[in-house]
């Protein structure tokens, strides 16, 4: 870490955008230090008085003096209120970059498949950005987004730029909606959304974050098409307090989330997930 | 750790020889008892506030390199402008007198989680750092739920871990100084020692034996359990059964010397300053994998006992603290409000389905 131990580096709030009601982005740019970091890498966020939380870091790792995070607020959430509370100007501490992030430049040459439920999408944003950033390197990359209504989905420039790209194949549904929705795109869970895709599934990682409720019918969709279980990659949520292996909360068999993973293989965590 | 150079010091002389760890000018931090049969480690001022006669502590001397409680840092809210952080004060120099080999081991442990296995616990390393251990040998076992005898060497004397280990054979202590900072206090007591002889290790080694075979209830079998928790071979009944009589409490989690689970939370003082502190947790609690989402992973005290044992117990932990997460001090057998102290949880681990049904 750029930092040793629990001294947060100061950031200053640039640019708060509301992404849905619930659920906000903020844009920290550093007073004095940068942080470097790998996409699905994290960091974690103090709001002094209110405490510390780990979030996903949802930007191009292409910037550094500057990250992105975006933050659901929960009712019981200390940290999650305290950030919704701030307002541009107001300074945040930030630790990181911590995790192991998604191995990406391990998959060049091969078709990407991104798989986001939810608030998931934040956590493979930086990702989506950086194999557009070299995306030469790669084959086909295909994104599956699926939020629960219109009103919950997060990102939307970017889901409406990337529909249009010519770059990437980005495939939309919702699990439901209203009347008054003003959404004419794909209603259904997101399983729905891989039948018609035409897949090379032993040359495609996927790479798959969204409500742990989701895993267990995604990997299901993913084996059907071909994907090994160790060409999945999953970033994994946890409890956690110190983000450098040590306060247990975590720890996950014989792993620790926040410093072997947050990202593992459905092979890895197939052994992992009993205690 | 360096081959120790033994030596031999009279049982008189030990009050002179620790009156004289007082001269080097480092807080002592050694066994007393306030109160009959109540033993503290705390900070002393001269040798007659210590108790020689002691079993060992209920609140081990790990405390003092990792506190039950402890500020990260301070800070203070400015307005218009980053936070203030201040870090603590690096911590002064101190001699640890009187550890039991139990909790020398312990700190064996901590030492190979917090300082070899990446990323350095810096608050941590930096106490040790500073910290002289004495250790002082039991000659017979400190209490009877001691199971040292069944932890692949803990005790009843340490075989590393020690600057300085004290042994009470017969008349005599034998001294073993194993590294410099052991070689300080050497010098220190230099005249009231003589070069210890084969003879007295070996009659050190036959008490050990003696203790070992006929002093200890060897009913523990630890290496059983572990190869049963290693080969995830445990009926799953045994955790259901241990569950039953956990009151998630904490209790065993928190006087283990071995455990090292703590929670991170700031402490406003008031509007604008306050502190970070690290404080010790237990994964025995209900609410110890709670997430913001309301999400527990660990929801019952079977699997949160299922959890504990693992942890302690699996080889796949060994290498991360250099041993099994277990000394034998038996601490956990006395806090346990129920009877699922250490070596009854290997015992029932250790139970064949067949035999728990009959």
């Amino acid at each position: 870490m750029a930092h040793d131990d629990y001294i947060p580096m100061h950031a200053r709030v640039a640019e708060i955008t509301d992404e849905t009601p619930t659920e906000k982005t903020f844009t920290l740019e550093f007073v004095e230090d940068e942080l470097p970091f790998r996409p699905g890498q994290f960091c974690t966020i103090s709001v002094l008085g209110a405490g510390e939380a780990p979030f996903c870091i949802a930007s191009s790792p292409a910037r550094s003096d500057a990250i992105q995070v975006t933050v659901r607020r929960y009712p019981q959430g200390t940290v999650t209120s305290a950030l919704h509370e701030l307002a541009v100007g107001d300074y945040v501490g930030v630790r990181g970059p911590m995790g192991n992030g998604f191995p990406l430049e391990e998959f060049t040459g091969r078709d990407i498949l991104v798989v986001a439920g939810g608030i998931g999408l934040p956590a493979v944003r930086a990702s989506i950005l950086y194999l557009l950033e070299h995306r030469s390197a790669y084959r086909n990359v295909t994104l599956l987004y699926g939020a629960r209504t219109p009103a919950d989905r997060v990102y939307n420039d970017d889901l409406a730029q990337w529909e249009q790209s010519p770059e990437i194949v980005c495939r939309q549904t919702v699990d439901m909606k209203d009347e008054a929705d003003d959404w004419d795109g794909h209603v259904g869970l997101i399983t729905t959304l891989f039948e018609p895709l035409d897949m090379d599934g032993p040359q495609t990682t996927a790479i798959i974050v969204g409500p742990a409720v989701m895993y267990p019918f995604v990997v299901a969709e993913c084996r059907q098409k071909g994907i090994t279980d160790e060409n999945m990659y999953f970033s994994l949520e946890a409890q956690m307090k110190c983000g450098v292996g040590k306060c247990g909360h975590c720890a996950m068999k014989d792993k620790y989330v926040c410093l072997d993973g947050p990202v593992f293989t459905y092979a890895q965590m197939r052994e992992m997930q009993e205690y | 750790m360096a081959e120790p150079t033994a030596y031999v010091l009279k049982a008189e002389d030990l009050r002179p020889a620790v009156e004289r760890l007082f001269e080097l000018g480092e807080e002592v931090i050694a066994p007393t008892a306030p109160a009959p049969g109540d033993v503290f480690y705390r900070p002393v001022q001269g040798v007659d506030e210590i108790e020689f006669e002691f079993g060992n502590a209920l609140v081990s001397p790990v405390q003092f390199l990792m506190p039950a409680k402890e500020v990260l840092f301070e800070y203070e809210l400015r307005p218009g402008q980053p936070p203030e952080i201040t870090p603590p004060e690096p911590p002064s120099e101190r001699i640890l007198f009187g550890i039991r080999p139990c909790d020398i081991a312990a700190i064996e442990c901590l030492d190979q989680f917090f300082i070899e296995r990446e990323p350095v616990d810096t608050l941590y390393e930096q106490r040790r750092q500073r910290t002289t251990l004495i250790a002082l040998a039991c000659a017979e076992p400190a209490a009877d739920t001691c199971f040292c005898s069944c932890c692949e060497g803990t005790g009843p004397v340490a075989e590393s871990g020690y600057d300085v280990q004290l042994s009470l054979v017969g008349e005599v202590y034998l001294v073993e100084f194993a590294t410099e900072k052991g070689e300080r206090i050497r010098q220190q007591w230099q005249d009231l020692l003589e070069p210890a002889t084969e003879e007295l290790f070996a009659a050190r080694e036959a008490q050990l034996r003696y203790m070992i075979e006929n002093l200890f209830e060897p009913d523990s079998n630890l290496a059983a359990a572990i190869r049963r928790v290693t080969g995830d071979n445990v009926d799953p009944e045994a955790w259901e059964e241990i569950g039953a009589d956990c009151y998630s409490c904490g209790a065993c989690s928190y006087l283990c010397p071995v455990c090292t689970c703590y929670d991170v939370m700031d402490v406003p003082y008031d509007e604008s300053r306050g502190a970070r502190i690290r404080r010790m947790d237990s994964c025995r609690l209900g609410g110890f994998t709670r997430e913001a989402t309301g999400h527990i992973a660990r929801p019952t005290e079977a699997s949160r006992a299922r959890w504990y044992a693992y942890h302690k117990l699996s080889h796949d932990y060994h290498e991360q603290r250099s041993n099994y997460g277990c000394v034998g001090c038996g601490r956990c057998i006395i806090a346990c409000l129920g009877q699922i102290g250490m070596p009854t949880v290997c015992k029932l681990i250790r139970q064949p389905q067949a035999e728990r049904a009959s």
